[in-house]
């Protein structure tokens, strides 16, 4: 694979990145989610799950349908405070 | 070719002088600070990934600004060896010095106040007392509507809280602790009164020594050694948002709110704000209710937050003792089972701390006084560790 072939396109992430992450012992889904920060951007792996679970299964020699996915947390998609408050949007925030 | 950073899981052994069940920041401090010491022959039982529990889920914050000379003390001690943790590790946590606000409304009293800050002087932190006027000037973002003053720690700090999960593992597997992610501690057998062997999922293993780190589940770990810990599983939700240019330098808490807040080097805003009187059933779900509750808070407390979006929510499970603070020392009734647990939403920071002085009492008998006042038997002595400069009062609940 290229090097700068991206895995996660919010945080830049490569697939050199997660070689790296797995070679210094991140093997584990919820190590290199911390590790690399993937599944932490503004996607909250909605986009990039299932490539780097497949890339972290292939790294690792495991089964992909064995591997631990990340909980994806709410809110979906990002919400504004204000909103979640219900005190709507500042016009100058 | 071995991992650079985090250790392969060994195999394992028939038998370890020391068992330690929880493989969170306080188990592997405990675990690094054994081998330093010279006393490697040492295990480390973590059910899921190392740091999966508290360690990974909290504000990752130092303040040395308490109410309780013990408390104060512990953790300025542990504000020490976090300057050098890094160093002394080999392993960059990214500990930077922000200073902090504690905000003080209605619940704390001014008197006690004062009081905590000679306590704190007497020690050697250089807290003070910041006036509304002056917090409204220092923090011009901050809306002190309801507001007393502060309480400001030039000297606290934030850190990332999984690096230094993955520090200790590393320091400690490389003086020959084995560490055993994904190895959960199922049953404990008797001989007499003392734990002879642990049985885990991978195998039983032979002890001396069992060591409860096992925060939100210590007292399930204590009952399996048909021991009891007086703890409280309680959860605690936080919230992320987006990352943006930089408006918040110190960590802000209030109080009042149960509130606190940070925004990370990289510009996300981390912060929480627990609903008073209301815990609901302990889990790591999140819910709409906390996250309102954080949301409406915040946006109050920081009025220009509210056009920030929030990205996700989490949830974590501290474990509560009735006067908040954390447990040390031996079980009479089962010699050899030793607590390091009960630290609630503070066992991060104080973790350098306990696990420097743990290891210690451990090697020598000799309880620093530093450690001392957290001996579970303070219970029955009645020298209970309340303190009215917690942000997160949970054990009022228990308190009624």
């Amino acid at each position: 694979m290229a090097d700068k072939a991206f895995v996660c396109l919010c945080l830049d992430i490569t697939a050199d990145d997660l070689e790296r992450a797995v070679a210094e012992g991140f093997t584990d889904s919820e190590t290199l989610k911390r590790y690399t920060a993937c599944f932490m951007g503004p996607c909250q792996g909605k986009a990039c799950m299932d490539t780097v679970l497949a890339r972290l299964a292939a790294l690792t020699g495991s089964d992909i349908e064995r591997l631990r996915r990340p909980t994806l947390r709410p809110p979906a998609h990002p919400v504004s405070m204000g909103l979640l408050a219900g005190l709507g949007e500042l016009d100058d925030a | 070719m071995t991992p650079s950073v985090l250790p392969p899981s060994p195999e394992l052994k028939r038998s370890y002088e020391v068992v330690i069940v929880g493989g969170g920041v306080h188990g592997l401090s405990l675990a690094y600070n054994l081998a330093r010491a010279g006393r490697s022959d040492v295990a480390v039982f973590e059910r899921s990934y190392i740091g999966a529990g508290a360690s990974g889920r909290n504000l990752s914050l130092i303040r040395s600004s308490w109410q309780q000379r013990a408390w104060a003390a512990l953790v300025w001690y542990a504000r020490g060896l976090w300057s050098t943790i890094s160093v002394e590790l080999g392993y960059n946590v990214m500990f930077t010095e922000r200073g902090s606000y504690l905000c003080i409304g209605q619940r704390a009293s001014l008197p006690a106040v004062e009081a905590a800050l000679a306590t704190q002087a007497e020690i050697g932190i250089p807290t003070r007392f910041v006036s509304v006027d002056e917090l409204r000037r220092r923090l011009p973002q901050l809306d002190t509507t309801g507001m007393a003053g502060a309480v400001h720690d030039p000297t606290a700090g934030v850190s990332r809280h999984d690096a230094l999960v993955w520090a200790y593992a590393r320091a400690a597997a490389r003086l020959g602790v084995h560490v055993h992610p994904q190895t959960a501690v199922t049953g404990m057998e008797l001989a007499g009164e003392r734990v002879a062997r642990v049985r885990t999922s991978r195998g039983d293993v032979a002890t001396d020594i069992v060591v409860n780190c096992a925060g939100s589940e210590s007292a399930e770990v204590a009952a399996l050694a048909g021991a009891s810990v007086p703890t409280r599983k309680l959860t605690l939700e936080m919230f992320v948002t987006e990352p943006y240019a930089a408006f918040l330098t110190p960590i802000v808490s209030v109080i009042d709110d149960q509130a606190y807040i940070m925004q990370t080097s990289r510009g996300e805003f981390v912060g929480g704000a627990e609903p008073v009187g209301h815990f609901g059933r302990p889990g790591l779900a999140t819910s709409y209710a906390a996250l309102r509750q954080s949301a409406a808070t915040m946006a109050r407390l920081f009025p220009r937050l509210r056009g920030v979006n929030v990205l996700r929510a989490w949830a974590g499970l501290i474990d509560m003792t009735p006067d908040g603070a954390g447990l040390v020392g031996e079980l009479e009734e089962r010699p050899g089972f030793f607590l390091d647990c009960g630290w609630g939403g503070e066992g991060y920071m104080v973790a350098p701390a306990t696990g420097r002085l743990g290891a210690e009492y451990l090697n020598t008998g000799t309880l620093d006084e530093r450690l001392a006042p957290f001996h579970h038997s303070r219970f029955e002595t009645g020298d209970l560790l309340d303190d009215s400069l917690l942000v997160v009062d949970a054990a009022g609940e228990t308190r009624g």
